[in-house]
């Protein structure tokens, strides 16, 4: 019997795709974070005696990530600066003047992560740009995946990360008072994304 | 933390180096009671950026916001003066002081300029302060130049009492910084009133009014556009400086600048003092 060798070639082509088929990473999927349900938090020290805490109402981006590829996560998150909360609207204002965020002129606070390093089951270590009050400084921060799973009744996939980290604000162009207020600034930044449509 | 963070900023640093220019002008310049380089300009400027330095630092260049702008458009705008002052012996002619008000409005409205206001919104805000601008220039020297001794401690006195009731009205609009700054301009107003009469010549000469409109405007843009100075005490606080024009003619209209100012301040006062919630910083 004659063995032909294309037919050769064809049979082993056949497992050689199954293989490529099966085992290929699958492309990361894009989240687009949800800013009810995300939060930004910072602590200050207040002339030394205590610690102040504040908020951002208003984040948005999208977080690349496939659970198959962890290194491939990706995070891009913007903070609108006018929409600091500190329960008081005078000093909410006084944040937002050209003393601190100067929002009027730097109406961003924006984080583009360049590189990702997964350090243990569901912590990452991330490394990327803040551009905060006009100016970019790249910083690395850890950060932890905190679940991930499809919303009960939409049945969108959902995922979420958190990060602690602390940003020294006179790096940023924001000296003002910094003594009587802390130069650093703690953040906890808790995100929520669900994937894109 | 009274002392390195309101007073040293905000009154010993402006006043101590405002001294230091008015005395070593004075002291270069030989040329006596025929000096027509005052010394005032350079020691507004010396004073405004010994506290901008002392609170925030030196600005990087290139500046990355407006209040660091402001820092070097003044810094200019008290050489050009003392210089034009010193040499041309008059004050700087108004297409020097436009090209200065206008470089100020530019870097100073650089992020409307560049993402809000259409070219035509923009062309007519620019305008539209710039006529403002020069006429505070007008004013504010029509102010400084008069060297009659009759009236001199009021005009002097009501001059001070502005600085500070617009000092007094920024910090209660959002932004204490811009608030210690225009207090910083006021100290070294008064270290030049004082020590131009110790030094005994004249107080003001040539080319002193540019700076002081330039940073006075200045401050005011910051606390219009990027703080919470509203339209009514900004015009009110403008108001105040253009009717130091009129004061000349003495009498009680050297007391009428005080008048705008001191509505500003109550309404500013009035706004904090009643916000939903305490806060004094």
């Amino acid at each position: 019997m004659m063995f032909s060798f294309r037919r050769s070639i064809g049979f082993a082509a056949v497992p050689v795709l199954a293989f490529a088929l099966f085992t290929a990473p699958a492309a990361a999927a894009t989240y687009t974070i949800d800013g009810t349900h995300s939060s930004a938090i910072f602590k200050i020290q207040h002339f030394g005696v205590s610690n102040f805490y504040g908020a951002f109402s208003a984040l948005s981006g999208t977080i690349e990530y496939d659970a198959a590829n962890p290194e491939g996560l990706s995070i891009q998150v913007s903070i609108a600066a006018d929409s600091v909360t500190t329960r008081a609207e005078n000093r909410d204002n006084h944040v937002k003047s050209p003393d601190f965020l100067n929002a009027a002129e730097f109406p961003t606070i924006t984080f583009e992560s360049t590189g990702v390093s997964q350090t243990g089951d569901g912590q990452y270590e991330v490394t990327g740009n803040l551009t905060l009050h006009g100016v970019t400084r790249e910083m690395t921060v850890t950060a932890e995946r905190v679940g991930e799973g499809a919303h009960p009744r939409s049945g969108k996939e959902l995922v979420g990360f958190e990060s602690h980290f602390t940003v020294d604000r006179t790096e940023h162009d924001m000296g003002f008072m910094a003594g009587p207020l802390s130069a650093e600034i703690d953040f906890i930044l808790s995100l929520e994304a669900g994937a894109a449509d | 933390m009274l002392f390195e963070n309101i007073l040293w900023p905000g009154v010993l640093a402006p006043g101590l180096f405002a001294a230091v220019a008015l005395a070593g002008v004075r002291l270069c310049d030989r040329r006596g009671r025929e000096s027509t380089a005052g010394g005032g300009s350079l020691a507004i400027g010396a004073g405004f950026v010994a506290a901008s330095a002392v609170m925030t630092g030196w600005p990087r260049w290139p500046p990355g916001d407006s209040t660091q702008r402001l820092f070097y458009v003044t810094a200019a705008a008290a050489l050009v003066g003392l210089a034009w002052g010193w040499f041309k012996g008059r004050g700087t002619p108004w297409l020097v002081r436009g090209v200065v008000l206008g470089s100020l409005l530019v870097l100073m409205l650089k992020t409307p300029l560049e993402h809000k206001w259409s070219p035509g919104e923009a062309a007519a805000r620019l305008a539209a302060l710039m006529v403002v601008g020069l006429a505070v220039g007008w004013a504010l020297e029509a102010s400084l130049a008069n060297a009659e001794r009759r009236g001199r401690l009021v005009r002097a006195a009501v001059r001070l009492t502005l600085l500070t009731g617009m000092a007094v009205s920024l910090s209660f609009s959002g932004s204490a910084r811009l608030g210690q700054l225009m207090g910083a301009v006021a100290c070294a107003v008064f270290v030049v009133e004082v020590g131009g009469r110790l030094l005994g010549r004249r107080v003001w000469l040539p080319g002193d009014a540019m700076v002081l409109s330039t940073v006075a405007c200045g401050l005011l843009l910051g606390g219009f556009f990027y703080a919470t100075l509203d339209a009514w005490n900004a015009c009110l606080l403008a108001l105040s400086l253009l009717l130091l024009g009129l004061g000349v003619r003495g009498g009680w209209a050297q007391w009428l600048p005080l008048l705008p100012c001191a509505i500003a301040v109550t309404r500013v006062a009035l706004a904090f003092v009643n916000a939903p919630d305490p806060y004094d910083y």
